[in-house]
């Protein structure tokens, strides 16, 4: 199986623990959406997950071969599993020239050409005219969206199998953003890489992850094929007993109470329906809904 | 195939409604190649898989079929097929409704056959 | 490409190109500045230009030794560079180059300084350990900052190049005049030996921090 696989990730900065024993599975070609808060751990994970830095416990492998026989690689401190990964993570720029600051954008597209093995130029070429990016610019003095797209391209033109994107829109207008989202899909389509984005804009991207990973607090609570979710859960509303009924022996999150009448969002099994009565109202939910309901403050 | 998403209804049971207005329309003709998914899921910017399983919706109900590697095909008889469903579906989610919400409000069967004459 | 290979094309690009630009401004610097100073144009250039590429060459290595370190080693992680590799690459591109400038300028001073010349001989040796001493220190002073905060790192770095243009420049000021000479002519000729364990040393101190940098890095969570 193609996967790259995180078993038991631990991860501590002194005694704060920020991830607590995370197992995540990725399979090779497919979309992932990975959606958590700010400080949820979505940018440590997936920094684990691309061997940039270290787990504190847990380990992080790959397989590149449907043979069961070839055993899975190692990913930290492994050229060969790094060979596979691209992370792209927000580029921290300081001001004045020192450093990467100093770099002509093609200069800084030029190094990320020398290192990985499937670069693809001409790729990289037509992504910065989509984008209308001025690669004679130095890093130092581009916008926060500027520097979002040349992440963006860095991680496209990439080509590697697994490519992690962290909050790749942040900085970016809506026609950006949905430039990206064009590109990444037709990039995806043609290829079989895998794509895990992180993203707290939710509801625009929605449609493009296969599926979706909530993490809250340093866990995931759930990893879901992004339709079969939403068809799951619903908002069930309307008289206290009926809805209570409803609730019994089912996964319930967020629960308002106002007056006589009540409000749940309930997980349904799969292929189960409820319909609306005379009592209570049952109303699909989009997945933005669903993570409030489930990660939310009142959770 | 221009409509936009909403986002009322599961994704791929809306691309599988849009082909088969196409197909009511004339748009898509019958024996004609339907687009791919990867096309599709440009389209509408959607992941791939979403796009194949609305199309897959229609190739178990027998309304498009399937040529090994070169695509998806409009079956002979599709527009029937399509009609037939729609027929059925309307009774399932909107007559039965309709009957249901009348009994909701304490309507009789005349009551209602006479907002029905009024509508028409 | 290897990752070696890929880190040692990158990291000779870079260092090389960085090391080279500061070159080309000093040029630049001491041109207009001997230009200025009216008396013998070539000469005053000539003599200008050793040291300040010597003190170049020397301070460079301290700031490369920060920012490639904190700001580039990172960037090539970020590209999936294996760690071990991209260290070997950026201290062999470092190594070199600055001991290709230092040459450059070594020999440049040899050329316009006859006097010198009998000195090169057990010179070499020694400036190769004082080099070698000098990464040593950037390195250690890199692991210091990052232990103890950037601004002590930025305090000692500054400490240090005061220390050391100001040895450079009065070193270089007192040998050109004539009482020095006989004293580093005596010096080094009676050297002979003492020269080459001079340079095992530095290279040795070289080595230790390096390897002291290595351990340090290997497992550290970087700051991107």
């Amino acid at each position: 199986m193609k996967t790259l696989n995180c078993t038991g990730i631990v991860k501590k900065f002194g005694n704060n623990e920020v991830l607590h024993g995370v197992d995540l599975t990725l399979e090779k070609g497919k979309i992932y959406g990975l959606i958590g808060r700010n400080g949820a751990g979505k940018t440590t994970l997936l920094s684990i997950a691309s061997g940039q830095n270290p787990a504190t416990k847990g380990e992080v492998t790959v397989s590149n071969s449907d043979d069961i026989a070839v055993q899975p690689m190692k990913v930290w401190d492994n050229q060969d599993a790094l060979d596979l990964i691209c992370f792209s993570r927000e580029i921290n720029v300081t001001a004045g020239n020192q450093g990467i600051g100093g770099l002509k954008v093609k200069d800084y597209l030029r190094a990320a050409r020398t290192y990985f093995p499937n670069y693809d130029k001409e790729l990289e070429d037509r992504l910065v005219k989509e984008f209308e990016l001025d690669v004679k610019k130095r890093m130092s003095k581009l916008s926060k969206g500027m520097l979002s797209m040349v992440t963006i391209i860095v991680a496209l033109a990439s080509r590697a199998p697994y490519t992690f994107f962290d909050e790749p829109v942040a900085g970016l207008d809506v026609v950006a953003r949905e430039t990206f989202y064009k590109i990444a899909l037709e990039e995806f389509a043609e290829s079989e890489r895998t794509f895990v984005i992180s993203t707290h804009i939710i509801e625009e991207a929605a449609d493009i992850f296969e599926e979706v990973i909530f993490l809250d607090k340093g866990q995931v609570i759930l990893k879901e094929n992004t339709q079969e979710l939403v068809e799951r859960v619903v908002h069930v509303s309307g008289k206290e007993e009926e809805v209570d009924a409803i609730c019994e022996g089912r996964k319930v999150y967020h629960v308002e109470k106002i007056g006589r009448s009540k409000a749940a969002t309930v997980m349904l099994e799969p292929g189960e329906e409820l319909k609306n009565t005379a009592d209570i109202t049952v109303q699909p939910m989009n997945l933005q809904q669903i993570f409030v309901a489930m990660c939310g403050k009142e959770a | 195939m221009n409509e936009i998403l909403s986002k009322e209804k599961s994704i791929y049971i809306q691309i599988s409604e849009m082909i088969e207005n196409d197909i009511l329309r004339d748009i898509l003709l019958e024996e004609e190649k339907v687009p791919s998914t990867n096309d599709l899921a440009k389209i509408y910017t959607i992941n791939p898989a979403t796009a194949a399983k609305g199309v897959n919706i229609l190739v178990d109900s027998g309304v498009l079929y399937k040529k090994r590697g070169i695509g998806m095909f409009v079956s002979a008889g599709a527009k029937k097929l399509i009609m037939k469903r729609r027929k059925a579906e309307f009774y399932e989610n909107y007559v039965r409704a309709i009957v249901e919400e009348a009994k909701n409000l304490g309507m009789t069967k005349e009551d209602l056959i006479k907002m029905i004459d009024e509508a028409n | 490409m290897t990752g070696l290979e890929r880190n040692l094309k990158y990291w000779f690009s870079y260092v090389g190109k960085s090391i080279g630009q500061i070159y080309l401004m000093i040029v630049g610097i001491v041109a207009v500045m001997s230009f200025l100073d009216g008396s013998d144009f070539l000469m005053t250039f000539s003599k200008n230009l050793v040291m300040y590429l010597v003190m170049a060459s020397a301070m460079s290595i301290m700031v490369f030794g920060f920012s490639n370190i904190t700001i580039i080693f990172p960037t090539t992680v970020s590209f999936s560079s294996k760690r071990s590799t991209s260290l070997i690459g950026m201290t062999v591109a470092q190594h070199v180059m600055c001991i290709l400038s230092f040459a450059v300028a070594f020999v440049f001073g040899l050329y316009i300084e006859p006097n010198f010349r009998p000195m090169a001989g057990p010179a070499i040796p020694v400036v190769l350990g004082g080099i070698c001493f000098l990464f040593f220190i950037g390195n250690i002073m890199a692991v210091l900052s990052d232990r103890f905060g950037r601004t002590l790192g930025m305090v000692l770095y500054m400490l240090f190049v005061f220390a050391l243009v100001f040895v450079i420049v009065f070193g270089y000021n007192y040998l050109a005049g004539g009482k020095g000479e006989a004293l580093v002519q005596a010096l080094f000729t009676n050297l002979g030996a003492a020269s080459v364990i001079i340079c095992a040393l530095g290279v040795l101190l070289d080595v230790i921090g390096v390897w002291i940098l290595a351990a340090g890095i290997k497992n550290k969570d970087l700051k991107f």
